[in-house]
């Protein structure tokens, strides 16, 4: 069970964390995010099913060929041994992925896929309209994100806004894109407002999505900014507190099935190894074994 | 109840030795980062800089309560200075001066 505290920033990109080559960088930038007061972080690799259709390609010709369409989860290793270094407390970070995607039928060659599963966040950016209906139907995933790059032209309404909420989804705006340029602060500012129009900004998430340090706020100052996006006082905090916490919650329910149930033996002294089940029900015999965990 | 808000805040850039910034230029991003995100008319605001260190690049900001919220956000969406990359640090808000001076909020037990 992952335990996680506020604030949170559920989008930081891989390359921000490529580009710090030397340890130092990576302690500076760390100990920043940590003063700034965020607790919990997710560095984010996205996959665009553009892509995958020429991967698709190759292995008609090479059938052989089984490469993962998506990529490995970033390595975590190197930012939680600075944390330990460092002795930050509760400071917990993720992987996550988000799926750019238009059709559906890529979408399903990417779920099925092993590497998949060793996220623990997903978020899906639907870029067509028939494929932002799968996601309100029937696409298991944490958050609803859009490139801040492109006019948000999903044609929302109240019933899929509402079908999206009752599945868990949460909705996010990726403040640094508003930061960099003045044209994807007008399609940041357009589709906050579009969700303030069809669901009261209901389930409404901040996230950086930086690329470099420099675009990465303190989260009082992403609070205030919450006015601009047309939130409330209230929504504002619960943006960077209360629903990423959610999503985290989330995360955890889908993907360990239907029900979820950690049996723990607290008791160290009697056994070394601590055991943790999970009891599950009709999903025992679908789903893989991995499901059974040690867990210290 | 106060009627101005006092911001604590400093100028950062990627580069510990940054450009130098003299206390005019500060106060002339400032009023080009609200200029820029809320136009004209909210820019010309009344926004006095009350201390400004050139070494830390560290100022205390005085700013009527209606247009904090303004002033604020457009301090975070500012991320230029003469043409370099920059960030606007927030250290501490009060509505009172005496307020910057100390906080509960690291405030450790």
């Amino acid at each position: 069970m992952i335990k996680t505290t506020g604030f949170y920033d559920l989008c930081i990109q891989e390359s921000l964390f490529t580009s710090l080559l030397t340890n130092n960088d990576l302690i500076e930038s760390l100990k920043s995010l940590h003063n700034f007061g965020y607790r919990t972080i997710a560095v984010n690799q996205s996959i665009d099913d553009g892509n995958i259709e020429v991967g698709k390609k190759k292995k008609k010709r090479e059938p052989r060929e089984t490469q993962d369409i998506v990529p490995v989860p970033f390595n975590l290793k190197r930012i939680q041994d600075v944390v330990a270094q460092l002795q930050l407390e509760n400071f917990v970070v993720l992987n996550r992925l988000t799926v750019f995607f238009s059709h559906q039928e890529a979408l399903h060659k990417i779920t099925k896929s092993t590497n998949y599963k060793k996220f623990h966040i997903i978020a899906a950016a639907p870029t067509t309209m028939p494929a932002f209906t799968f996601t309100c139907t029937s696409l298991e995933a944490d958050i609803f994100s859009f490139n801040p790059e492109n006019k948000f032209n999903m044609r929302l309404n109240r019933k899929h806004y509402n079908l999206l909420i009752d599945r868990g989804f949460h909705f996010e705006l990726l403040y640094s894109a508003a930061i960099q340029d003045s044209t994807k602060r007008k399609n940041l500012i357009h589709a906050s407002h579009l969700f303030h129009a069809f669901g009261k900004s209901k389930n409404i998430i901040f996230s950086s999505g930086a690329e470099n340090f420099m675009y990465i706020r303190s989260p009082y100052d992403i609070i205030n900014l919450g006015f601009i996006f047309g939130l409330s006082e209230l929504q504002c905090k619960s943006a960077v507190f209360h629903c990423p916490s959610k999503v985290v919650l989330n995360s955890v329910g889908r993907r360990h099935g239907k029900a979820v149930m950690f049996v723990e033996n607290i008791e160290s002294e009697k056994e070394d190894v601590i055991m943790l089940q999970e009891s599950e029900g009709e999903d025992m015999e679908t789903d893989q074994p991995r499901q059974k965990k040690t867990k210290i | 109840m106060a009627n101005s808000f006092y911001i604590d805040l400093s100028l950062k850039f990627p580069d510990p030795y940054g450009s130098e910034v003299s206390p005019v230029y500060f106060k002339k991003n400032i009023t080009e980062a609200l200029c820029q995100l809320f136009g004209e008319v909210s820019s010309a605001v009344d926004i006095d800089l009350l201390k400004f260190d050139k070494e830390g690049r560290r100022g205390i900001l005085r700013v009527p309560k209606s247009h904090y919220v303004k002033l604020r956000s457009s301090l975070t969406l500012a991320s230029r200075y003469e043409g370099t990359v920059c960030c606007y640090i927030i250290h501490k808000v009060s509505p009172f001066l005496l307020g910057l001076q100390g906080d509960s909020r690291n405030y450790n037990h």
